[in-house]
Formats: C-alpha cells, sequence, structure tokens
C-alpha cells in the first residue's frame, strides 16, 4: 500500500491573529506554527496504516523554506520521506492552486491512498479532498471518523449534517480526516533522530494562475463588552426586552 | 452575467441552504439557471429562469461524484460566470470537484459580499478577509445561514436532463445511514447554542442540565435549539465531538449563545466570537469568557440553571 498526505503549515491554535499595518497579511513574528491540526489526523493514519498493511507514505506540502518544519515532524511521527512543492507565500494561493499541486504530487506518485485534513484552519477551506479526488479520478470519502482498509476497498465511518454514515470506496481514494479518527501521536526522540536522516525533496511548479488576493484583512467586529446580571429574574428579563427571544 | 446554482436535495427536497446560496446568486445575476438532482426531487422552486432536473434512485443521499458530472453537462450546455452552491458538508466536496473540473478558482464559507469584494472569517475568525476573486467561471459556496433565501417568486422552467452516468461514479457510495433525529439540531443550524464545558462537572451534570435548559428554551422561544460542547467536555467524553465548538470543532454564529461553565479559551472563541449574542454563566469573574461576552452571572451553574429551566417553562 502506498499512502500519500498532504499537509500545511497553520499557526497554532493558541495563536493571537491580528492583521499586519498595510492589512494584506498577517502579523507573522512571533507566532508559532503547526502541522494543520486535521493533517496531523492524516498523517497519524498513514503510519498507523503502515504498521499494519505495510507500504510506503510519503507526506508532501505546498510551502516555504519554514514549512520543512512541519515535513520534519510528519517525518519524526513515522512518514518514510517528504516532498515540498516550494512556494513562497503559499498562504496567499486559491484552494485550486494547492489542489493541483497535491495532485500533480499524487500523478507521480500513484499512492493508493491520498489522506489530508477535512479543512485548513488558516484559510479556512474545505475544497482540497474533492479537487484532488476529481483531478485524479480517484474515489472520494470526506469527513472520516473511522476507517477499515480491506485489500481492495476501504470501509468508512463519516459524520455529515444528515447523520452518521457507513461509505464503503474501492481504492485508488482520497481520504479526509475528521476527528476521532485516531490520537495522534508525539513524536519520541528516536522518531526525531531518525526524520533528521530522511529525505526531504524540493520541487519547482508552475501552477495555474488565478484572480484570487485577500485586499485587506480586519480584527473581528469589537464586541459590546460585558454586563453583569445578578439573578434568574434579570437574565429572564434580559431574554425578553434586550435579546427578545421570548 | 449568468450563475448556475446546484440545488441541494434531501428527501427530494431542496434543503434550506440552497435556497440561501439562490438569494444571494440573485444578488449577484440577472440570470439564474438551477440545477436540482436527487431521487425523484420536488420541482418547487421559485426564482430561478431554468431548472435543469436530473432525478436518480442512486442519488438518495447526494454523491459528489455524479452531480459532478450533472453540473458539467449543464455548464457546457449553459455556460455561466458563476457556479454556485451551498457550503454543507456535500456542497463543501462538491465545490473542490467542480474547481478541478472547470479549472476555476474557489472561495467557499464566505459569510458577506459587499461591493463585489467577498468576507470570509480567516484563522478561525480570528481575522476576516475582504477578498477578490474572478474567473470564468469562479465557485462561489456561501456558508449556509449566512445569505437570506430568495424572495423572488418567478416560476422556473424545467428542463428534464437525460444522461447515462457511468457505474464507476457510484463507486464511492453509502451502505448505511444512520440519520439523526429532527431534535438533534447541529449546532451551526440552531438559532440558539447551549453550550457546556469542563465547568459541568460530570457527565450525568452535563448530560442532565445541558438538554434540559435546551428543550426549556426550543418550547419557550420556538425556535430552533442545539446543545454544544467545549473541547474539555468531549475530551471526557460527556459528548459527541460534533457538539464540539471551536477552532477544531464547529463554527456557529446563533442569535443566541450560551457558554456555561467554559472559560473561553481562545480555541473555543474562535468557534463563537460571532454569536450575535453571548451569554456566559461562569463562578470564575476573570474567566476569559466575559471578554467575549454581552451578559454575564459570576455564578455556579447550580445557582442558576433549575431556576432559569423553571421560569423558561412559565413563559
Ligand atoms: C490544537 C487545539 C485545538 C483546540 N480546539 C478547541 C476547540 O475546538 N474547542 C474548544 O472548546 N477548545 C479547544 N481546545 C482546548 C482549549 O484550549 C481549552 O482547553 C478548552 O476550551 C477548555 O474547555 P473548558 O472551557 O470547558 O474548560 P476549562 O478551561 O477548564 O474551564 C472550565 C470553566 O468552568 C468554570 N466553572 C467550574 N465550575 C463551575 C461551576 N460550578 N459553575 C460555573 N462555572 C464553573 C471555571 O471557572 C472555568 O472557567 C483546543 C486546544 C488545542 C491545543
Amino acid at each position: 500500500m502506498k499512502i500519500l498526505v498532504y499537509i500545511r503549515r497553520t499557526p497554532d491554535t493558541a495563536a493571537v491573529i491580528k492583521p499586519s499595518e498595510d492589512r494584506k497579511d498577517i502579523v507573522r513574528e512571533g507566532v508559532s506554527f503547526i502541522i494543520n491540526p486535521y493533517d496531523e489526523f492524516a498523517v497519524q493514519e498513514a503510519v498507523n496504516l503502515k504498521g499494519i498493511k505495510g507500504g510506503e507514505t510519503v507526506v508532501m506540502t505546498v510551502g516555504d523554506d519554514s514549512s520543512v518544519e512541519q515535513l520534519r515532524r510528519a517525518l519524526a511521527m513515522g512518514m518514510d520521506r517528504a516532498v515540498l512543492v516550494k512556494h513562497e507565500r503559499f498562504w496567499e494561493l486559491n484552494p485550486s492552486q494547492v489542489g493541483y499541486a497535491i495532485a500533480e504530487v499524487a500523478k507521480r506518485e500513484k499512492p493508493d491512498i491520498v489522506l489530508m485534513g477535512k479543512v485548513t484552519i488558516d484559510d479556512y477551506t474545505y475544497a482540497l479532498p474533492g479537487y484532488v479526488a476529481q483531478a485524479l479520478g480517484y474515489n472520494l470519502l470526506t469527513y472520516v471518523t473511522h476507517a477499515e482498509y480491506g485489500d481492495s476497498s476501504v470501509k468508512v465511518e463519516r459524520e455529515t449534517d444528515i447523520g452518521k454514515e457507513v461509505w464503503e470506496a474501492p481504492y485508488p481514494v482520497v481520504i479526509s480526516a475528521e476527528r476521532g479518527l485516531n490520537e495522534p501521536k508525539i513524536p519520541t526522540v528516536m522518531g526525531i533522530m531518525k526524520a533528521k536522516k530522511k529525505p526531504v525533496e524540493v520541487l519547482e511548479m508552475d501552477l495555474p494562475r488565478y484572480t484570487y488576493e485577500v485586499v485587506e484583512f480586519n480584527p473581528p467586529p469589537p464586541r459590546k463588552g460585558v454586563k453583569l446580571l445578578e439573578s434568574v429574574d434579570d437574565l429572564i428579563r434580559v431574554l425578553k426586552e434586550e435579546v427578545k427571544i421570548l | 452575467m449568468k450563475a448556475l446554482v446546484v440545488l441541494e436535495t434531501l428527501k427530494g427536497k431542496v434543503r434550506e441552504a440552497s435556497h440561501e446560496a439562490l438569494g444571494f446568486a440573485r444578488e449577484l445575476s440577472d440570470e439564474v439557471v438551477g440545477v436540482l438532482v436527487g431521487k425523484e426531487p420536488e420541482r418547487d422552486v421559485r426564482g430561478l429562469e431554468r431548472v435543469y432536473v436530473f432525478s436518480d434512485p442512486r442519488l438518495d443521499i447526494p454523491l459528489s461524484a455524479p452531480v459532478a458530472k450533472v453540473v458539467e453537462e449543464v455548464f457546457r450546455r449553459e455556460g455561466g460566470k458563476y457556479v454556485v452552491l451551498a457550503a454543507t458538508p456535500f456542497g463543501k466536496e462538491l465545490g473542490g470537484r467542480l474547481a478541478a473540473l472547470f479549472n476555476a478558482p474557489i472561495l467557499d464559507d464566505f459569510t458577506g459580499y459587499e461591493d463585489g469584494l467577498f468576507v470570509k472569517g480567516f484563522y478561525s475568525n480570528k481575522v476576516f478577509a475582504k477578498i477578490r476573486i474572478d474567473g470564468s467561471p469562479v465557485i462561489l459556496s456561501p456558508r449556509p445561514r449566512a445569505f437570506k433565501p430568495s424572495q423572488d417568486t418567478r416560476e422556473p422552467e424545467y428542463v428534464d436532463l437525460d444522461l447515462a452516468l457511468d457505474e464507476s461514479l457510484f463507486a464511492a457510495h453509502p451502505v448505511e445511514v444512520k440519520e439523526k433525529s429532527p431534535e438533534d439540531i447541529d449546532v451551526t443550524e440552531a438559532d440558539i447554542v447551549v453550550s457546556g464545558g469542563r465547568g459541568m462537572g460530570s457527565a450525568e451534570n452535563y448530560q442532565k442540565w445541558i438538554p434540559a435548559l435546551k428543550d426549556a428554551l426550543a418550547k419557550a422561544t420556538g425556535m430552533k435549539v442545539a446543545y454544544g460542547a467545549s473541547r474539555a467536555a468531549v475530551d471526557a467524553g460527556w459528548v459527541d465531538h460534533s457538539h464540539q465548538v471551536g477552532q477544531t470543532g464547529k463554527t456557529v454564529s446563533p442569535l443566541v449563545y450560551f457558554a456555561i461553565g467554559i472559560s473561553g479559551a481562545i480555541q473555543h472563541q474562535a468557534g463563537m466570537r460571532t454569536s450575535k449574542t453571548i451569554i456566559a454563566i461562569n463562578k470564575d469573574p476573570e474567566a476569559p469568557i466575559f471578554g467575549l461576552a454581552d451578559y454575564g452571572m459570576v455564578s455556579k451553574w447550580e445557582d442558576v440553571l433549575p431556576g432559569l429551566i423553571e421560569k423558561l417553562k412559565g413563559e
């Protein structure tokens, strides 16, 4: 079994995010970066699956030089090798450009399974799994919370707004990870040591061009400030007179 | 300029989120063409010039691969500047497919449109971006509840599509669907969200009091009320993670958000800060949630919820 995992370098969930001076970006100094939390499930899934079925695991990202940090972490978690599709300001790309790069790498690697998170928590796009499946002609299973890998097909549990669903699809398949898929493990010292020797290949790639840009970032609209209430009666009055839901 | 709108159906009915997507498309375009796909979908949509209908018994639950094929066929006939679809879980998946299919840029999960620019929360709503996007076509997927359903009353012309879809498009398919009960409203769809955190103290407390307040509010207001949770409550196993609100849970913008025994960690705030009104009940006056809340009660929930539920029953 060959598995390709896409990850993305995103700010830590605990990071305070503020628009930069010129509003075209966010302040990046002082922000610590992590593997997009949903992509981390994808990495762990690939590592677990290799443990059971054997095969090869490749982690890739579309990113700048700093993104190697996240690739190394995935290698330390147990991935075999890494591919960096280089793009200096990757966070400004449209999801279709990132999807294109993932699909191009997949065409070369020919994995049985492409894994990634259901969403990236920086630009908040859910479009990548669908894009990649369509571009490759692979089957697609999204929002997966549990997966059982057979010899020719995979059976998953997934969660949508309709309810809990069980789906099946033959390989090759794109799977997007939802929370619950597994518990990502913190890399061991041994893992980190080994990761230093694992190969990271750097690729340059021409991406399709689109009109897509953030014209300005703004802080969230300020909130009014808190009014403290003394009693349940107060709260009921507020719900009636101010919030007007009663 | 023409817009194609994908009308997602559930049990034959066009979903509310698709009516909203249609409302948005009407703002954008003077000609709107629909793609209606499902197992015998009802033909009762308003506000479009034409609707292409494709019915297939295998599409009781929408599948993105065959639906993408149908949209491709309609686009081949009609063309269009915008392809619009609601950012439901299905729509998000289909949107990605359409972007690849049409070699088009995509904007999914945005919440506003002003002066030709789109508004979308980035970094889990820690900042808001104004975005310029253009192409032919562009894939636009508005977040459910962000736009008003179309009020346009024009009766569309219905055009039946006769397409032979390859079996391979149905290779990924559902084998079992456990539908949520209609009372189990998703936090993202609710008018009011009642969330409990670690401060609830135990599974018993959470499972007794949070649903009790939810039910009392639903009765008293007649609104859609859902229960939510912080990650601490989810990790403790008190509630399923589909109810988690926050950066690695769901992003909600209800009319009213109740945060009970929730400290208001930055990851939690990210998921609920765009709520219209936030009401916090927490025993610690220093809890960060009070920095965000519109109304706060510095008390133990034990001293608030029983009386509140009782009073709501009288409303
Ligand atoms: C990668 C990552 C992602 C995360 N994603 C999310 C996410 O999506 N959503 C999320 O919520 N968190 C998330 N977190 C976790 C987050 O950092 C906090 O740990 C979590 O939100 C805390 O939950 P809590 O407020 O219920 O618990 P606590 O922070 O422990 O707060 C409990 C509160 O209850 C109050 N309290 C105690 N007893 C009572 C009582 N009897 N009556 C009234 N109040 C009482 C206390 O004063 C306290 O303020 C994430 C963390 C990481 C690292």
